[in-house]
């Protein structure tokens, strides 16, 4: 038998701890980005950035590490792309990844990317059997995905990056599956930049180009 | 929204918000971590309220919203147990432990519905407004998850009885 009173007694007990709650009070009274505080979900970009730092730091080595704890200026440059400067002057380029879905509405496949409803690819899945979408922000951040097969069943390929340098793919599909192209541990190149992937919760969630 | 307004109303609706995140993800960080977001975005939006009642539904609006992005996210479908609740009240009584699982293994649509209509005690008609649907789809999922959870603890009475020989 439901009981309407017994469960609202149930409900009272249920309390989300103080200190998250202070803790997003004491966030909106500092106004500086240097004094970002870490949070754990990424779904505000200063929250986004916060738990890069918490998930680099857990997930990389030193000399990433480092670079993470002494950072001096933080710049939005566009939707998926962020310049840090650190204290001994280094730019880091972190771009983050949207996530890119299919969703079956009666019948139509709806590309959705960061959860706003982006195309209808019906009729290309059902003609080529993939629908490629393609942006280039004002600041030249190149974002393509490209997804295969039906409503049902797809794939898609988010690829991100500047048309001048790397570029890194995500790719996930209707079953949950996700893998990412750029290495989890740091790799020098010849000029003596390094990628790394940064992860929250195990699962990638954006890349770092860092010059040395 | 002045600091000292966007505190007291984090405080005053921060439970709130966790609750019906909580309702919708089944577990206290993902809640929580909602609860944050929507906190941030009140804060950010910059919105003057004519009133409590409109901001509370600003709240529940947002909060929903927020629940079914986490919802739906690449992460939580492969990172969460889609059944399992997690670190919600301590329950020895038998009977609200089988009420909280009852309403806990209900359809997060079911289950919010109730949350706003029972506890939030908005009407059918605030109720779709939270939840971006049509009143009489309310009405409905109202009706089936009463009809379901009479089923699932007429059950779970039928299992106590009849563990006597």
């Amino acid at each position: 038998m439901f009981e309407p009173n017994t469960y609202r007694e149930l409900c009272r007990e249920l309390h989300a701890s103080p200190d998250k709650i202070e803790e997003v009070i004491a966030m909106t009274r500092e106004n500086s980005s240097k004094r970002l505080r870490p949070l754990r979900a990424a779904l505000m970009a200063a929250a986004v950035l916060a738990v890069m730092v918490v998930g680099v730091g857990a997930a990389n080595p030193e000399g990433v590490q480092e670079l993470f704890y002494n950072i001096a200026s933080i710049i939005q440059v566009d939707q998926y792309r962020q310049e840090l400067t650190t204290t001994d002057g280094e730019k880091v380029t972190v771009f983050f990844i949207p996530e890119a879905s299919v969703e079956n509405r009666s019948g139509r496949a709806i590309l959705v990317i960061d959860g706003k409803d982006t195309a209808d690819i019906t009729d290309a899945l059902q003609g080529q059997g993939f629908y490629t979408y393609d942006s280039i922000s004002e600041e030249g951040t190149h974002l393509t995905v490209r997804v295969e097969g039906t409503a049902e069943n797809w794939t898609a390929d988010v690829t991100i990056g500047n048309p001048d340098g790397p570029v890194y793919t995500f790719s996930s599909d209707s079953a949950g599956n996700g893998s990412s192209s750029a290495p989890t541990a740091p790799i020098p190149s010849e000029d003596g930049s390094y990628v790394s992937s940064f992860t929250c919760d195990g699962n990638t969630v954006g890349f770092i180009t860092a010059d040395r | 929204m002045t600091e000292e307004a966007f505190s007291q109303a984090a405080r005053a609706y921060g439970d709130t918000i966790y609750r019906i995140a909580y309702h919708a993800l089944k577990n206290r960080a993902d809640a929580e971590d909602v609860m944050q977001t929507v906190l941030l975005r009140l804060f950010e939006s910059g919105k003057e309220f004519d009133s409590e009642d409109h901001l509370k539904h600003w709240l529940l609006r947002v909060a929903v919203n927020e629940s079914r992005k986490a919802l739906r996210s690449f992460w939580r479908r492969n990172a969460v147990p889609l059944e399992e609740w997690r670190d919600g009240p301590v329950l020895e009584d038998p009977d609200r432990a089988d009420l909280f699982r009852a309403v806990m293994g209900l359809e997060a649509k079911y289950r919010l519905s109730i949350y706003l209509f029972y506890y939030e005690g908005c009407t059918v008609a605030e109720t779709a407004a939270a939840l971006r649907a049509k009143p009489s789809t309310v009405q409905t999922w109202l009706l089936r998850a009463r009809a379901r959870l009479r089923k699932e603890l007429a059950v779970e009475d039928g299992k106590e009885e009849t563990g006597y020989v």
